[in-house]
């Protein structure tokens, strides 16, 4: 049971301890938030998932800047904004490992 | 153009007929006097303003065709001019303006010459042009057949190569096996240290996808897993029940999953997916930490971590509950024993078949905890059958029941990545599990001499159990770019004296989840890139009640392994 203590102890400080120093840049939120702004069901530009490329075509996409062919969105993504999504576009890209479980699509 | 006003027309008529008229046609003084306007003058006077008003429209028409040829015209030598220019011209106000025919004229000499000086290339884009049309024409005709090969192309390959070397410290103050004690002390006492130096193993799994249709998807996994150079140790023999590819063996290829999803709607805000074969069971919850990979599993580890074969139905709730990943899954699966005889009757000794059911509830949750995945899992082994032992192949049942009782197990566990867009991922799971027997326990023996009795995590038959256990755990990625993030995990667990794990198929040799007793899990993951990475750890078991699976009393033992290990892992 001490050890059991001791794990609880030691887990509730890692807790605490990790919610004060947050990573900076988070790919999937600004993901959601920022690209999902316009590309949502009935908005401004349709619906995508990260599969919707392999790795590398992502990484062509954001080296051409081939977004501001049809829209500039340099105001809407910082520089570090926009590398944090284009990583976590290119991990969970078509050619990524993608999750396994009983009926899940 | 400019288009003459019907009012402006009858205006010029009127004036012309003033002109024109008033030499031939006197201006009346006065009406009665000499000189006056009479009715065929008037008539003649009518007839001629008719001729005008002809001769107007006329001129008008051919005005109209005069000013359409000159508009036409400007636009073929604009276009002329562009082609032979291909920079754009600064649009002037004047170069809007018709031209006149001298004009174009002058123009059309000086392109003709400018065409001619230039040896019939344009401004060099007539070769660009051609380049291009026999550019396009071969890339047309290679992406016809790369579409044809993708389409074509059913299956997409992944793969998955390890290889690991580990070292076991295992000692021990007692010796027995099922119960029966082997040492040569009063109480079986046997102190045993053991090491085992520097196994070398290599797993290959060779990853199989196909979307056969949009709502039908096939997946399989080979698996080879063996220790090097070896073609035919079986390194876990006593833990292979429900395990069979993922413990080392030798160089084959054996099917470790193999089976089929079908998506289908019966009411439209349900969608479910009905699943066969040979499922998704194994790398169960939280290894996807310990091996860096999304989700490879259907249950956390404390529930089931084995191979399986079986149906299970999903239904999707995520539009009910307005969580993220929100489902229920419902699974059968049966573990069919070894039939010597035959495959429709039985030997006497043989053990009968185990259904197993599993509830599981599971979903995402929203905002910032969007990466954190909350599981609530029922298993139901409504009959547990007389199991051979493993690992003593002389002793077997002698008096055989069948059915020694029931077990559920209920599971609740959390899994939570990025928590709060940290660095940190953790994980806590707890299980309670009730047994209840049936008042039968298993006699073995050799031959007709009985060794000893088991019954559902009992010796008598009768006694109903409660167990529980504890896994919990944390990851932290190290923000160092440098080193491409590297992670540091730690995981605990602990079981009770009863406690069932169902671990066989687990990714660690030792199968700590199973442990009643407690475990510490270190380790150190450094990627090389996103396909490659290294890790380095080390397991440590307190083992303080022996005994496999839920056959039998387990018995008191003070066990301690330590296995230290490092791999690599390559996939892509």
């Amino acid at each position: 049971m001490k050890n059991v203590s001791a794990c609880l102890c030691m887990l509730t400080i890692g807790m605490a301890v990790s919610i004060a120093p947050a990573f900076a840049a988070d790919g999937k939120t600004f993901f959601i938030n920022k690209c999902g702004s316009c590309h949502k069901s009935g908005g401004e530009a349709s619906v995508f998932a990260p599969t919707k490329y392999a790795s590398t075509q992502w990484e062509r996409f954001f080296q051409a800047n081939k977004h501001s062919r049809i829209k500039d969105i340099g105001s809407l993504l910082a520089p570090d904004e926009s590398t944090a999504v284009k990583d976590y576009l290119k991990t969970h890209a078509a050619d990524s490992d993608q999750p396994e479980a009983i009926g899940l699509k | 153009m400019k288009h003459i006003h019907p009012r402006t027309s009858l205006a010029a008529i009127a004036l012309a007929f003033f002109f024109f008229c008033a030499p031939v046609v006197p201006l009346p003084v006065a009406f009665g006097q000499e000189g006056q306007v009479t009715r065929s003058d008037l008539e003649k006077i009518l007839q001629r303003l008719d001729d005008l008003a002809k001769k107007n429209a006329a001129l008008e028409k051919k005005n109209e065709e005069v000013s359409k040829t000159n508009s036409e015209l400007t636009n073929r030598i604009r276009a002329l001019e562009q082609h032979a220019n291909p920079v754009p011209a600064v649009a002037g106000a004047q170069a809007q303006a018709p031209a006149s025919v001298k004009e174009l004229s002058t123009r059309v000499q000086n392109l003709e010459s400018q065409i001619q000086a230039s040896g019939g290339k344009a401004g060099g884009s007539t070769d660009d042009v051609a380049q291009l049309k026999e550019d396009v024409k071969e890339l047309s005709s290679i992406m016809q057949d790369v579409e044809k090969k993708s389409l074509t192309d059913k299956i997409k390959f992944g793969a998955d190569l390890r290889t690991r070397f580990d070292w076991f410290n295992y000692s021990t103050n007692y010796n027995n096996l099922y119960g029966i004690k082997l040492g040569l002390g009063k109480n079986g006492e046997h102190p045993t240290d053991q090491h085992v130096q520097d196994i070398p193993t290599l797993r290959f799994r060779l990853n199989l996808t196909t979307d056969i249709l949009n709502n039908l998807k096939l997946h399989a996994r080979l698996t080879m897993y063996k220790i090097w150079n070896d073609q035919h140790t079986d390194a876990y023999p006593y833990d292979n029940m429900l395990n069979y590819s993922r413990t080392p063996r030798d160089n084959t290829l054996r099917v470790e999953r193999a089976y089929a999803d079908y998506y289908f709607k019966i009411w439209e805000k349900f969608p479910m997916a009905l699943t066969f074969g040979r499922l998704p069971t194994t790398d169960s919850f939280p290894s996807d930490l310990r091996d860096d990979t999304p989700r490879k599993s259907t249950y956390p580890g404390l529930t089931f971590d084995a191979e399986a074969d079986g149906v299970g139905l999903t239904t999707d709730l995520s539009q009910l509950t307005g969580l993220p990943d929100s489902a229920v899954r419902f699974v059968w699966s049966r573990l069919v024993p070894d039939n010597e005889q035959g495959y429709w009757k039985e030997q006497d000794h043989n053990t009968g078949s185990m259904d197993f059911y599993l509830l599981q509830f599971e979903t995402g949750l929203p905002g910032r905890l969007r990466d954190t995945l909350l599981v609530f899992n029922t298993t139901y082994f409504p009959e547990v059958p007389t199991a051979e032992l493993p690992g003593i192949p002389l002793v077997v049942p002698i008096k055989n029941p069948r059915d020694l009782g029931s077990l559920v197990k209920f599971t609740l566990f959390i899994e939570s990545k990025k928590f709060l867009g940290s660095g940190f991922d953790w994980f806590a799971g707890y299980s309670f599990q009730r047994s209840d027997a049936s008042g039968k326990a298993t006699t073995y023996g050799i031959g007709p001499i009985p060794l000893l009795r088991a019954g559902l995590l009992n010796e008598n038959g009768n006694s109903n159990r409660n167990a529980h256990a504890l896994h919990m755990g944390v990851r932290y990625t190290i923000p160092w770019e440098l080193l491409n993030e590297p992670k540091l995990g730690f995981e605990y667990n602990s079981g009770s004296k009863y406690w069932f794990g169902l671990n066989a198929g687990a990714e660690d040799p030792l199968h700590k989840l199973d442990t009643r007793g407690d475990a510490y899990d270190f380790y150190y993951l450094q990627p090389i890139n996103s396909n490659f990475f290294f890790r380095v750890g080390d397991t440590i078991l307190h083992r303080k009640y022996s005994g496999l699976w839920m056959w039998g009393q387990p018995p008191k033992v003070t066990e301690r392994i330590n296995n230290f290990y490092m791999l690599l892992d390559a996939r892509f």
